[in-house]
């Protein structure tokens, strides 16, 4: 199985505004490893949220290829789609979407059991996932009952239990202070690590850059690789 | 498989009762009105059944107890020689007045030999063959005035003793009493003529019976028990389903608006987590279910709180207004539970079309 679990071939997708359109992506091009970690920084409107989306397989790209875990999407069907974003891309949100009726184990539980597992085989692997994350204590609480960090942490046992090949994660630590930023942050090196699926995220927090293996920039649709070292400010 | 359903509901316990309420009044309503119609339906059709006639003959064109029929007696020695008859009798009937302690109630009173056919279907209590002077009344009657045997109540000029209670003669407009025939020929007032003549025929004749009097004895129709009491039912129904048949679609409708309007409410508020559903891959299907789950639960619970309602205000209605005679049959439970899986299927229809607008791309709005 190779390595790459995520390729974007010059990606072009412009969206119609009255009188043109408009380019949110203009030829990019990009590739995401097995365990490594990668951001896109830049400035809102850049069109990071747009990348995301067509490398997560919630849009389709107007021109160019993307290949998610070894499958073309470009010329998928909606019911395809979703069933690539179920079988292989795991999501983080910024604000973290999880269910409100459910309870932390539960949230894990309904991706496991998308995946096909069933009752208690879900019930015991969202266990296990979540207890590795350090939320043992918090299984039955709802997410109205837990912290900022704590429904974060739900988000990536949930983007992780289902066992895709890739994470995407949008504006991760947008919602949390410097010391859980950088928590987080290691959390998801170490999952990427020992679990297999590389990260690619999303994000205006500059202070990620020396978190991640390769980060990115884009800005007017274009992405340009940041040297190691070299601090991408804006 | 986990219900998120189930969950959702929980969560939100007011809609979830406020759906489920809908459902459960309009079953009530469909269940009770169903239970009243077949109360009233076996209650006429239990006194034809049950006085044993293989055949009624009536007034030529007349085809049912509710149509006024007026034979000469003459004519019933010409039907007790048809070939297969093995004997008839005749009863005479009127609506009238029965008073009592200054109240009065509409009874339809029926004249029958003592002998013949035609008396009381089932004597609950007392005697079931009145002499001169006496009266036996139905038991709904019996309950809704209060009158016992050994009292006395007036029919027209007459003075009865009340010596027996019957049932099975609740018919809607009025409630069966049963007198002799001596006795209703003094209180109809005249000689000569009977309302119905009921016959026995010879074994595997009733048939042979039935068109034999029609074709030769003109001014009579004959028709078998079996047909008697199916044009009968027909006359209650023709005046009473079109009313029941509003109320039901009326209900019905009621219950599936409540549910849809309820159902397609949780759909709008929860927008961003089906959103959030789309975006994490759950197939169409699994979205539809969660909605049709919702109806599904809803209209199910509603269903058992309707019909077990239905069950505590049958009995209460009967207790308060005896005419009020309900019946539940299986088959009616399965209409209303028919009715109330097609109310979970129509309310589910609108939100899960709305469902398809959900875009899953809301789910990266902050």
């Amino acid at each position: 199985m190779s390595d790459t679990k995520l390729r974007l071939s010059n990606v072009t997708k412009t969206f119609p505004v009255a009188g043109g359109s408009f380019t949110a992506l203009d030829g990019v091009s990009l590739e995401v490893q097995s365990g490594e970690v990668v951001a896109i920084l830049g400035p809102s409107g850049a069109g990071k949220t747009t990348l995301l989306t067509i490398a997560g397989a919630l849009r389709r790209p107007t021109s160019g290829v993307v290949e998610v875990a070894g499958e073309e999407i470009q010329g998928l069907s909606q019911v395809e789609l979703a069933r690539v974003r179920r079988e292989k891309v795991g999501f983080i949100f910024q604000s973290f979407n999880l269910f409100q009726a459910l309870t932390a184990l539960e949230n894990v539980q309904y991706v496991l059991e998308l995946h096909g597992l069933r009752g208690r085989h879900a019930r015991a692997r969202a266990q296990q996932v979540l207890t590795m994350l350090g939320m043992e204590k918090r299984l039955h609480q709802r997410p109205k009952d837990l912290s900022g960090g704590e429904q974060q942490r739900i988000a990536v046992a949930r983007a992780f239990a289902s066992g895709g090949e890739l994470i995407l994660a949008d504006e991760p630590t947008a919602n949390l202070d410097r010391e859980r930023s950088i928590g987080l942050m290691e959390l998801l090196r170490a999952l990427s690590r020992d679990l297999g699926p590389p990260i690619l995220m999303v994000t205006h927090d500059n202070r990620v850059q020396h978190l991640v293996d390769r980060s990115f920039w884009l800005e007017g649709g274009h992405l340009k690789g940041v040297e190691p070292g070299q601090r991408q400010d804006y | 498989m986990m219900s998120i359903t189930l969950r959702n509901m929980r969560a939100g316990k007011g809609r979830a009762a406020f759906s489920i309420s809908g459902v459960a009044a309009a079953s009530l309503l469909l269940a009770f009105v169903l239970a009243l119609y077949r109360g009233w339906n076996d209650g006429l059709v239990s006194y034809i059944d049950g006085t044993d006639a293989d055949v009624w003959v009536t007034q030529k064109g007349n085809d049912s107890f509710f149509a006024p029929s007026i034979i000469a007696t003459p004519l019933l020695v010409a039907l007790q020689q048809a070939p297969g008859v093995t004997s008839s009798s005749s009863i005479l009937g009127r609506r009238l007045k029965l008073e009592h302690d200054g109240d009065s109630w509409d009874a339809y009173l029926i004249g029958f030999d003592p002998q013949g056919l035609g008396g009381p279907v089932n004597v609950k209590s007392g005697s079931g063959t009145p002499k001169t002077g006496e009266i036996v009344i139905d038991s709904v009657l019996a309950r809704k005035s209060g009158i016992a045997i050994g009292d006395e109540v007036k029919a027209g000029l007459r003075q009865l003793k009340v010596v027996g209670i019957s049932s099975g003669g609740n018919v809607v407009i009025a409630q069966l009493s049963f007198v002799s025939k001596e006795e209703a020929r003094i209180l109809v007032g005249f000689d000569g003529y009977v309302n119905f003549a009921l016959v026995k025929a010879e074994p595997g004749r009733t048939q042979e019976v039935v068109d034999d009097v029609n074709t030769r004895l003109p001014g009579l129709s004959a028709y078998t028990s079996e047909s008697f009491a199916s044009n009968s039912r027909q006359v209650l129904q023709s005046s009473l389903l079109p009313i029941l048949q509003v109320i039901l679609v009326l209900s019905f409708v009621v219950g599936a608006v409540v549910v849809g309007l309820t159902v397609y409410t949780s759909v709008l508020e929860k927008e961003r987590e089906f959103g959030v559903m789309k975006a994490l891959g759950t197939p169409r299907l699994g979205l539809a279910r969660v909605v049709a789950e919702e109806s599904a639960i809803a209209c199910l619970l509603g269903f058992i709180v309707g019909e077990g309602a239905n069950l505590l205000a049958s009995s209460l209605a009967e207790r308060a207004v005896p005419q009020f005679v309900t019946e539940v049959k299986w088959v009616d439970v399965a209409t209303v539970f028919a009715c109330a899986a097609l109310m979970a299927v129509v309310a589910s229809l609108i939100p899960i079309r709305r469902l398809t607008h959900v875009d899953p791309l809301t789910v990266f709005k902050a």
